[in-house]
C-alpha cells in the first residue's frame, strides 16, 4: 500500500479556526484515491519525522506567535531543507507569518520566523474580515474563503512572490497581492478552512507530493461529490458579496 | 449582601421618567401588535433617558447580578432566577438573547410603572461581553459569574486575549461578589488578579479531573498560552465542584458533600451551568441561602428555549438543540444517547465562518438525514470530509421540515433538530411553536 505522511505544524496553538480541516481534506482526498496517510502532528519540543511528503500549518491568536517563536526557528533548518527538496506546505495566516522571515507584533516587538518564506508581516494593522475572499491565481483559477487577520505583509526577497491576486478583501494590503510562494511552499490568507472549499488547491498540494513519491493520483466520483458541494460553498459566499464564482474569461 | 432600597434618585422620578417611559411603552405596545419582542423600544427610552438602567434597576434591594461567559449564560441565568425565586425574591431579569444595553431596557419597559416603579429584589442579567463594560457601568453590578472563555469565539473577537479583557474591564465595575469557574484557563489568570487586588469576596466552581476525563471534549476551553505555565500550579477550593454527568442526572459536591440532581437537560455543560448559579446564589444570599432550595429550584426548572427541550408535534416528539458555536454543537452532541436515528441539521446565512465545523468532532453521527439552512451545503460537505451521509440537502427550511416529519418515524418516536439560531427561530414559526420565541421568562 502507498503511504504519504503529512506533517501538521503546532495543532496544539494553530488550529484555532478550523484549520484542522486541512489535513482532514488532504488525508479523505488520499483515500478515496487508495493512498494511505500517516498524519504527524509537531507541538514544541516533538522530534520531526525524517521523510514527510505534505506539511501544513494553521493560524491562531497573537499569543500563539509569541509562544511557538522559538520552536518554530528551532525547526527552520529542516523546513527550509524540505522547501528545497520541492515538498508541498501549506500556511494559513498566522501560520504563513511564522513560516516567514520575521514578524513586528503590535507595540513594536519583533518576532523572528522560520525563515520558510521571505516574507515581513506588521501585525499592528486594523483587523480586516471579509466573508467573501477571492483571490485569482494564474493556473488554479478562483479561489474563494475568508479572510480574518490584523495584518500587513511584504514580500522581502528574490525567491519568494506572491501566490495570487486579491479580487476582495486586503490579502498582503500591497498592490492586490495575496499570499507568498516560494519553490512548493505555499502561503494564504484564505480561511474556510481553505482546501474544504477550494479542492482545485488540495489536489494540487497532492499532485506535488505523488510525483516527489512517483506514485499516481487519480480522482473518482467521491471527488466529484466533495467538489460539486465544494462549488456550492464557493458559490454561497460569492453570491452573498455579488462576484462571479469563476475568473471571467479577460 | 442585602441592601435598603434606593429611592429613583433624589425624587425626580415621575417627573423625568414619565415621558421617556411612556414613549417606551407606547413602542413595545406597536411591537408587539406587529408580531414582535424587539429591542427598538428600548432604544427609544435609553435615548430620551440615557440613564434609564441605572436609576431604575438601583431600586433591587440585592442589586443585579451579571452573568457572562461564552457559551452558557442563558441557561445560568434562567437557572439562578428560578434559585432566586425559590428563595422567596422577586426577580427582574432579561430573556435570552435580550443581552445588550436595549434589549435590557425593553426587558424594564414590559414591568416599570409611568412613575419608574419596579418591584423586583433583584435584577439577574445576561450581559454581552462586547457590551459588558456598557451595561455595567448604567447598572452597577454587585455580583457577577464568569462561566468560561472558549475557543470558538474567534471569529467574533479574534483573539481570546480580548475577550479576558473584556472580562477584566466588566469586573472592575463589579461591587462585590464575583464568582469563576476555576478549571477554565483564562478565569484562573483573571482569578490570580483579583485575588491580589483584594477588592472583591471571590467564589468559585470547577469540575474534578475525573468529570472532564468523562467529557468526550472536555469543556472546549480556550488555552491561555502565554500564562499557562503560571496559572497551572494554584489550586483553589471551590463550593460546587461537578464529579459526575450522566445524561441529565449531574453529581454536584458542595463544600466536599456530593448530591444528585436531575437537571432540564443532558450534558456537562449544565452541570457546569448548576454549579456556578449555586455558587452564586449561596454567595449573594448569605445566610438565607438553602442548598435544598436551589436544588429543588434547578430540578423544576424548564430548560431555556433551544437549550436541549423536547417539543411534541403532531404525536412525534421533536428534540431542539441551539448550534451556536464550536462548544454549544460538541457539548450538545457529546450527550446524545448515541447516533440520532431521525435528525436534521440547519445552518442560516447568518453563520458567517463556518471554518469550526471542522474543529468538531462529528464521528458521533451515523447519518444525518437532512441538511438545511441557506447554509445547507457547509455541513454537507464537513459530513462528507467523515464520509458520513448528510442524506438530503435541501436549503428551505419548510421543505426541509416537511421532509423530515414524513420520514418513517424511528422505533423510539423520537427526531433531533439541530439548528442554528436564525433557523430555530424560523423553524418554531413553522412548527407553530413562536410561543416561546421570546425566551423562558
Ligand atoms: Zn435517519
Amino acid at each position: 500500500m502507498t503511504q504519504l505522511t503529512i506533517l501538521e505544524l503546532f495543532p496544539e496553538h494553530l488550529a484555532v479556526n478550523g484549520d484542522m480541516g486541512n489535513v482532514i481534506v488532504l488525508r479523505e482526498r488520499l483515500r478515496l484515491a487508495g493512498i494511505d496517510v500517516t498524519h504527524v502532528k509537531h507541538n514544541p519540543g516533538d522530534d520531526l519525522p525524517d521523510d514527510v511528503d505534505i506539511v501544513t500549518v494553521g493560524t491562531g491568536p497573537a499569543s500563539a506567535l509569541r509562544v511557538l517563536e522559538a520552536s518554530a526557528q528551532a525547526i527552520g533548518d529542516r523546513l527550509r531543507g524540505w522547501r528545497d527538496d520541492g515538498v508541498p506546505m501549506l500556511a494559513v495566516t498566522a501560520g504563513m507569518q511564522l513560516l516567514g522571515s520575521r514578524v513586528i507584533m503590535p507595540g513594536g516587538a519583533v518576532l523572528e520566523g522560520a525563515g520558510v518564506l521571505e516574507i515581513e508581516t506588521d501585525a499592528s494593522a486594523d483587523r480586516v474580515v471579509t466573508n467573501c475572499f477571492v483571490i485569482d491565481h494564474a493556473e488554479l483559477g478562483r479561489l474563494i474563503g475568508i479572510e480574518n487577520h490584523g495584518s500587513t505583509m511584504a514580500l522581502t526577497g528574490p525567491v519568494t512572490e506572491a501566490f495570487g491576486t486579491a479580487v476582495t478583501g486586503r490579502g498582503n494590503g500591497h498592490a492586490k497581492h495575496e499570499g507568498a510562494r516560494a519553490a512548493n511552499v505555499i502561503g494564504t490568507h484564505l480561511q474556510g478552512p481553505v482546501l474544504a472549499m477550494n479542492p482545485v488547491l488540495a489536489d494540487h498540494l497532492i499532485e506535488l507530493a505523488c510525483e516527489r513519491k512517483g506514485i499516481s493520483y487519480s480522482q473518482n466520483e467521491g471527488h466529484a461529490k466533495l467538489d460539486s458541494l465544494a462549488l456550492e460553498c464557493r458559490r454561497i459566499l460569492a453570491r452573498s458579496a455579488n462576484v462571479a464564482v469563476d475568473r471571467p474569461a479577460s | 449582601m442585602s441592601r435598603p432600597p434606593k429611592p429613583l434618585g433624589t425624587r425626580p422620578s415621575a417627573a423625568r421618567y414619565f415621558i421617556p417611559i411612556l414613549a417606551g411603552k407606547v413602542v413595545r405596545l406597536l411591537a408587539r401588535l406587529r408580531g414582535g419582542g424587539s429591542a427598538f423600544p428600548g432604544y427609544v427610552t435609553l435615548k430620551l433617558a440615557p440613564r434609564f438602567l441605572h436609576d431604575i434597576t438601583r431600586q433591587f434591594p440585592h442589586g443585579n447580578v451579571f452573568v457572562l461567559g461564552s457559551n452558557g449564560k442563558s441557561t445560568t441565568t434562567h437557572m439562578l432566577t428560578s434559585i432566586m425565586r425559590a428563595h422567596g425574591l422577586t426577580v427582574f431579569t432579561n430573556p435570552s438573547g435580550g443581552n445588550l444595553p436595549q434589549g435590557i431596557a425593553s426587558s424594564l419597559l414590559g414591568q416599570v410603572s409611568l412613575s419608574g416603579r419596579l418591584k423586583a429584589d433583584i435584577g439577574v442579567i445576561e450581559v454581552d461581553e462586547a457590551f459588558g463594560k456598557v451595561i455595567a457601568e448604567a447598572l452597577t453590578p454587585s455580583a457577577a459569574v464568569i462561566l468560561n472563555l472558549q475557543i470558538d469565539q474567534i471569529y467574533r473577537f479574534h483573539e481570546p486575549e480580548r475577550v479576558a479583557g473584556m472580562f477584566r474591564d466588566i469586573v472592575a465595575e463589579v461591587s462585590d461578589v464575583v464568582v469563576l469557574n476555576r478549571d477554565d484557563h483564562f478565569l484562573r489568570t483573571l482569578a490570580g488578579r483579583l485575588e491580589e487586588e483584594g477588592r472583591l469576596d471571590l467564589g468559585f466552581f470547577g469540575l474534578t479531573d475525573e468529570a472532564v476525563a468523562s467529557a468526550p471534549h472536555g469543556q472546549v476551553i480556550a488555552r491561555d498560552y502565554e500564562n499557562e505555565s503560571i496559572a497551572a500550579d494554584s489550586v483553589r477550593e471551590v463550593y460546587a465542584e461537578v464529579q459526575a454527568v450522566d445524561g441529565a442526572t449531574a453529581t454536584i459536591a458542595f463544600d466536599g458533600v456530593a448530591r444528585s440532581m436531575r437537571l432540564s437537560a443532558r450534558g456537562l455543560h449544565y452541570a457546569v451551568d448548576a454549579a456556578a448559579a449555586i455558587t452564586l446564589a449561596r454567595k449573594v444570599l448569605g445566610d438565607r441561602f438553602s442548598l435544598d432550595s436551589a436544588i429543588s429550584a434547578l430540578e423544576s426548572a424548564k430548560p431555556v428555549y433551544g437549550r436541549g427541550e423536547t417539543v411534541q408535534h403532531n404525536g412525534q416528539e421533536l428534540e431542539i438543540l441551539l448550534l451556536k458555536n464550536l462548544a454549544s454543537f460538541q457539548m450538545n452532541v457529546d450527550y446524545l444517547d448515541g447516533a440520532p436515528e431521525s435528525v436534521m441539521i440547519a445552518l442560516d446565512e447568518g453563520s458567517k465562518d463556518l471554518s469550526w465545523l471542522y474543529a468538531a468532532d462529528v464521528s458521533k453521527f451515523s447519518h444525518v438525514d437532512v441538511v438545511s439552512g441557506p447554509k445547507a451545503a457547509f455541513m454537507a460537505l464537513r459530513l462528507a470530509y467523515d464520509n458520513i451521509d448528510y442524506g438530503t440537502v435541501e436549503p428551505d427550511l419548510e421543505k426541509a421540515l416537511k421532509t423530515m416529519l414524513a420520514s418513517e418515524l424511528p422505533s423510539d418516536g423520537k427526531r433531533t433538530l439541530i439548528l442554528d439560531y436564525d433557523q430555530m427561530i424560523l423553524a418554531r414559526k413553522l412548527l407553530g411553536h413562536s410561543d416561546l420565541e421570546r425566551g423562558a421568562s
